[in-house]
């Protein structure tokens, strides 16, 4: 049986399940730039719809949810029609 | 020795199949496990085809003066059951009076018990604090269902205890929704993992088995698997 590379090596004891879990996380780490301004927006972007589909959830959405929805870096998304001319 | 309990966030989430499909795969696995019903209803036992006409349990014996831990049936070497028992609705109101009075019952029972099982499964009702006491607990786990009821009663409360999804429904756009809120909301405590929706979870039941023994293919039975595993694994980390 083939082994496995063994070169690079998850670092298991020094990251949390969260950020094992979590790609950019990781690339933080092997880069050393624990300050990396990264933000997933399409994450955020499908955080955003799922609150707007339904206004149970949106009347109690939790603070820090809401406040993640301000710092996009474009106020509308931008949109298309399907002759590619912006609308 | 272990102890996990599942509780549901309301009523009817799933709590006891859920028990009933851990106990199985955790056996499955190698361990030795007691599952015990806290729950008035007493219905765990149906899971493993105890004849619905027996009666014994442990509050049954604390009632009538007998030895709790000899209402125990062994379904193998290494799996067994502790039913509830039963009794009326205010035979029940009078165990929970015992509990709250006593809240060290069921955490002496648990040393009693430690050196014979590698797991303690608690089916814990939702509502009854007394019956919800069972002294040290490491996977206190809270079963909900992606739907806006238990995301009303999961903010409403202030708990830290584990989450976890059940009869979750990947084609159902609120439930991924919802889980997407709370693996955001809830990071730390949701656990990695659910279960999926599957019918053969209410067949099992109705064929008076675990899931895991009545359609061992099926979905439910291979996460409640995982489930068993990741458990296996978090006690490893946690030890």
């Amino acid at each position: 049986m083939a082994a496995l590379p063994t070169k690079v090596q998850v670092k298991n004891q020094v990251l949390s399940r969260n950020e094992r879990a979590d790609d950019i996380a990781r690339l933080k780490v092997e880069l050393r730039l624990p300050n990396l301004e990264y933000i997933d927006i399409s994450a955020q972007l499908e955080l955003s719809r799922a609150l707007k589909r339904w206004p149970l959830l949106a009347d109690f959405a939790i603070a820090d949810e809401q406040a993640e929805q301000l710092p996009l870096p474009v106020a509308q998304a931008v949109q298309q029609d399907k002759f590619g001319a912006l609308t | 020795m272990t102890s996990l309990s599942a509780r549901g966030v309301r009523g009817g989430v799933g709590s006891t199949s859920l028990v009933a499909a851990v106990g199985h795969a955790l056996e499955s696995l190698g361990e030795r496990v007691l599952m015990i019903d806290m729950c008035p209803e007493n219905l765990l036992r149906l899971h493993f085809n105890l004849l619905a006409s027996q009666e014994l349990g442990w509050a049954r014996a604390m009632l009538d003066g007998q030895d709790w831990h000899a209402q125990a049936w062994s379904l193998s070497s290494t799996l067994q059951i502790l039913p509830y028992g039963g009794l009326s609705a205010a035979e029940s109101a009078s165990i929970e009076q015992l509990l709250l009075h006593d809240p060290q019952i069921w955490a002496r029972r648990q040393a009693s018990l430690a050196a014979n099982y590698d797991w303690l499964l608690f089916d814990l009702p939702q509502r009854l604090a007394g019956h919800a006491a069972i002294g040290p607990c490491l996977f206190p786990i809270q079963v909900a269902e992606a739907d806006a009821a238990c995301h009303m009663l999961l903010l409403q409360q202030a708990g830290s205890n584990p989450v976890l999804v059940n009869r979750f429904d990947p084609g159902s756009q609120l439930q991924r929704d919802l889980l997407l809120i709370w693996r955001k909301h809830y990071a730390a405590r949701l656990l990695p993992l659910t279960i999926h929706a599957d019918e053969a979870v209410r067949e099992a039941l109705a064929f008076k088995q675990p899931v895991g023994q009545y359609a061992p293919d099926s979905l439910a039975a291979q996460d409640a698997l995982s489930l068993a595993t990741w458990c296996l694994t978090r006690r490893r980390e946690l030890a």
